[in-house]
């Protein structure tokens, strides 16, 4: 199989992840029969090869996560499971969904959300009525009520 | 006038004015009424009042009587009224007495039947209303049959004694027959019980009858009996312990004389009687009467403690009655048991009883009668009398269409004696003042400044101006005052100032409505930080209470409030309205009654805890201190062995205190706990309480702080939303389900869940 290999500076929940390029249409032999989603390669050792933790397979089109580990018969091993969304990444820009919270939004929601962190502390804001018929503290006022 | 035939016959049948002919005393019951004047004495006349008895003419068949009522009451509609004629004693003019009008609200008077089987003696004894307004005369006999003793109330007013200008006196004599015990010389032979009461009038300008404004210096109440006060040396105090009990041994006691005796000022255009000053009873031994005897009868307070007799010439002899209080029951019970209805409280400018309505006035009195249909001396008054048929004002027996038959059918299934008495009295109005600190302290002193009236007819002149004080209330707060101001009066009393002049305010109407205005409520954050639990807006209403605002309600909106104090209930209703709808209403307490009746300290500490514990700022430590002062503040002001008007002015002061604790409160901050809304909290203590509340009305509005960037919320988190969209049209972290993908091909069901999974957790979008 063809294979590119890449670093991967992006956590896993990018959708496009941000990759350098290390080497390119290697042609590697997987371990065994292996799976489309979870395959392992198996490369001939090179020093230049040790920073990668990204692979691209041209025969099944799909991008996958990579764990390198180097043997003692000079080889290396990636044992890879898929990204789904680099791989998919196109198809999932063009899906439709119910999105449920989005950093594109902002504040212009008026849902409420418990995951905000709000601070204990208040700051209070008075706004007086325009008119104050109950000012006037230490007026005093009786009404006296008597049989006509 | 319309006759009811049926009970008084038709009006020739009734007895006819006979002048010159001074009815046969063996023929009939009568007493005689003397009316002189003094000081006009061409003009001293003296009358026969007589009965329907006279020349054996009855204004109706005895057989058609109504034996089952003991007591008929007379009014303007009664024909009996118009049964009773005055006989000059020496010649002269006839009158013939009608009830007039205004004389309606006179709470008299009688006519009594006996039970004929039990007291057979007075069944042919009617004793009729007289009554004269042109000639100002008024005067009426009952018969109380409980103790078998005449009873003469009479009423008098002042004829040609100018009031205005002199210091006057006028005299009644009123002599006392008993045919029964005595019918021979027709004479008491025995201690009688003699009732006075006397009511004087002014006829103005106008003439027009104007009450005077005191008391008669010898109207003296209660029930006395007869002495001799020739045996006793002049100028000498007597305890009256030795005089209460009559010998059985005196005779011929045939003539009793009161003399007005009192000193008049002028007063607000009438005149009146001295405040304060010691009543006086005065009997003359030179009238040239046939009726004087040689018995000189001091008619004496049974509550006098001490009586003292003064010879200041040698034809007059004054007596001084000093009194100790009486019991106001007891003075109640005796007018209870001569069976009509009767009122410590006579505001007799108020007629408009609805006959046929129950009477419910406190003021307002209805005799008992037990199953032979007597007076027992008991009374109800007010909401006792609901149960009472014969309670009711007037009745079918009142109309002049009375079928007698017919109204025995229905006291046959009647549990009580009807007694029946035409509305003689009246439902009262009210007036509110509106009145400031200094004006209550006037309306104090006014009522300090006058004696205790504690009885009956005294009150019935309205000269204990506490008699009239229905309520006081007590606003922390200035209230609208419009119109003009009037003169503060009290029943009889004009309140003055410091000054000496009359004290005016103005006068509330039965309620005001007071808008506070509008507020436009706008976000701060906006977004959902402006709305509940992180934002809160809390209405605040000095005096009130607080109320929250819904910010879902009115975020966006426009606030109005208003506030209608209610005068009668003393309650506020504020009606809380939405872009000038009206969106919720509350009912509350606002005006603190500092009634009459005295308060304790623990009604004030109870009610200031119970509003504490429903204002929102309770959690605030500061006010459990300030509960603590205000409790000390009252229990160290007020004197509870005090007036109310006292407790008033111990409370005022009080309230100072108060407005220093309530800076503490005032700078208290909320601490509302931002997990849950605050409640709605109304006072209910009233201003009383609230008084120590900010007064300014407002709305209160917090936010919370933010503590994070928004920014890097964010990335992190983004913000909640709920819409649905093409994914590209979104950046950022993001959460999404119900994914609908677009076509794609060789996608595993795996990857599709992944995918899912990922959304659901989050994903950054480019």
């Amino acid at each position: 199989m063809t294979i590119d290999l890449y670093n991967n500076k992006s956590q896993n929940n990018v959708l496009s992840k941000d990759i350098v390029q290390i080497k390119k249409d290697i042609v590697a032999k997987p371990y065994d029969a292996v799976s489309m989603l979870n395959p392992v390669i198996v490369l001939d050792y090179n020093a230049d090869y040790l920073s990668c933790n990204y692979v691209y397979i041209h025969e099944w089109g799909r991008y996958y996560y990579a764990t390198l580990t180097v043997t003692t018969a000079q080889t290396i091993v990636l044992t890879c499971s898929v990204d789904v969304l680099m791989s998919f990444k196109d198809t999932i820009l063009n899906s439709t969904a119910c999105i449920t919270r989005s950093a594109s939004k902002n504040h212009g929601t008026m849902i409420p959300d418990a995951t905000y962190p709000m601070s204990n502390n208040r700051f209070i804001k008075n706004i007086n009525f325009p008119q104050q018929p109950f000012k006037d503290k230490g007026v005093t006022t009786f009404i006296l009520e008597v049989r006509n | 006038m319309q006759v009811n035939n049926d009970i008084y016959g038709s009006p020739n049948t009734w007895h006819d004015i006979y002048p010159d002919v001074v009815p046969n005393k063996s023929d009939n019951a009568y007493s005689d009424v003397k009316v002189a004047d003094f000081g006009y004495s061409a003009s001293s006349k003296s009358w026969y009042i007589t009965t329907g008895k006279a020349n054996n003419r009855l204004p109706q068949d005895v057989n058609s009587f109504d034996k089952s009522i003991a007591i008929w009451g007379i009014g303007a509609k009664s024909a009996f009224a118009h049964m009773v004629g005055i006989y000059p004693a020496s010649g002269g003019d006839t009158y013939t007495f009608d009830v007039q009008s205004s004389y309606d609200q006179m709470p008299l008077l009688l006519v009594t039947q006996a039970d004929t089987n039990q007291y057979p003696e007075f069944y042919t004894d009617y004793n009729y209303k007289l009554s004269s307004a042109g000639d100002y005369y008024k005067c009426g006999f009952v018969t109380d049959f409980n103790y078998q003793s005449p009873i003469a109330c009479c009423f008098i007013t002042a004829a040609s004694t100018n009031f205005l200008t002199d210091r006057s006196y006028k005299t009644i004599t009123v002599s006392v027959y008993d045919y029964y015990h005595s019918p021979n010389n027709y004479h008491v032979n025995y201690p009688y019980v003699l009732e006075g009461r006397v009511i004087m009038y002014i006829y103005d300008s106008d003439s027009k009858t104007t009450r005077v404004n005191a008391t008669p210096a010898f109207f003296v109440n209660g029930y006395r009996p007869f002495i001799d006060l020739s045996t006793y040396g002049d100028d000498t105090q007597y305890n009256t312990d030795y005089f209460r009990l009559l010998p059985n041994s005196y005779t011929g006691a045939q003539s009793t004389i009161l003399t007005v005796f009192g000193n008049y000022t002028q007063r607000g255009g009438i005149l009146d009687v001295a405040i304060g000053q010691t009543p006086e009873e005065s009997f003359n031994t030179s009238s040239s009467t046939a009726y004087n005897t040689s018995l000189q009868l001091a008619y004496v307070d049974n509550d006098a403690k001490y009586i003292q007799k003064q010879r200041s010439d040698s034809n007059n002899y004054h007596v001084l009655c000093y009194w100790e209080s009486p019991s106001e029951t007891d003075i109640l019970k005796k007018f209870a048991f001569l069976g009509f209805w009767f009122t410590d409280n006579n505001t007799a400018d108020n007629i408009n009883a609805t006959l046929g309505t129950q009477c419910t006035n406190q003021h307002v009195y209805l005799p008992e009668f037990d199953d032979n249909g007597i007076t027992t001396g008991n009374y109800w008054a007010g909401t006792d009398t609901q149960d009472k048929p014969n309670a009711s004002w007037g009745s079918a027996r009142d109309d002049i269409n009375y079928n007698p038959d017919y109204e025995q059918a229905r006291e046959d299934e009647d549990d009580n004696p009807v007694s029946n008495v035409l509305a003689p009295f009246s439902f009262e109005s009210t007036t509110k003042y509106i009145l400031t600190l200094r004006g209550i302290q006037d309306v104090r002193k006014a009522i300090n400044a006058i004696p205790d009236y504690d009885t009956v007819s005294q009150k019935w002149y309205g000269l204990d101006p506490s008699d009239f004080v229905i309520s006081l209330y007590y606003y922390p707060f200035a209230l609208p005052q419009t119109g003009t101001p009037e003169t503060v009066t009290i029943g009889q009393t004009v309140v003055t100032d410091t000054n000496g002049a009359e004290l005016t305010a103005y006068k509330a109407n039965d309620y005001i409505v007071m808008s506070l205005g509008d507020i436009a409520i706008q976000p701060y954050y906006n977004d959902f930080r402006d709305y509940a639990p992180y934002s809160t807006y809390t209405l605040y209403l000095p005096y009130i209470g607080t109320y929250n605002i819904d910010a879902a309600i009115f975020l966006n909106h426009v606030l109005s409030v208003n506030v209608a104090v209610d005068f009668n209930t003393h309650t506020a209703v504020v009606t809380i309205l939405r872009d000038r709808f009206v969106y919720d209403y509350m009912q509350v307490q606002i005006g603190e009654s500092l009634n009459l009746s005295a308060k304790d300290v623990g009604t004030y500490y109870n009610a200031i805890a119970t509003a504490q514990s429903n204002l929102t700022y309770t959690k605030a430590s500061a006010v459990l201190n300030t509960i603590a002062n205000v409790a000390k503040g009252f229990s160290s002001t007020v004197d509870m062995s005090g007036s109310p008007l006292d407790l008033t002015m111990a409370f005022t002061n009080t309230a100072s205190t108060l407005l220093t604790d309530a800076h503490s409160i005032k700078n208290q901050k909320f601490n509302i706990d931002n997990s849950a809304p605050t409640p709605v909290s109304v006072s209910n203590a009233g201003g009383a309480v609230n008084i120590y509340f900010d007064d300014i009305a407002r709305l209160i509005v917090t936010h919370p702080y933010k503590v994070i960037d928004d920014a890097l919320f964010a990335q992190q988190f983004g913000f909640a939303c709920l819409e649905v969209g093409a994914l590209l049209n979104y950046s950022g972290f993001t959460t999404a389900t119900n994914i609908q993908f677009a076509p794609a091909d060789g996608i595993t069901a795996a990857e599709y869940s992944a995918i899912t999974s990922a959304f659901a957790k989050g994903v950054i979008l480019p």
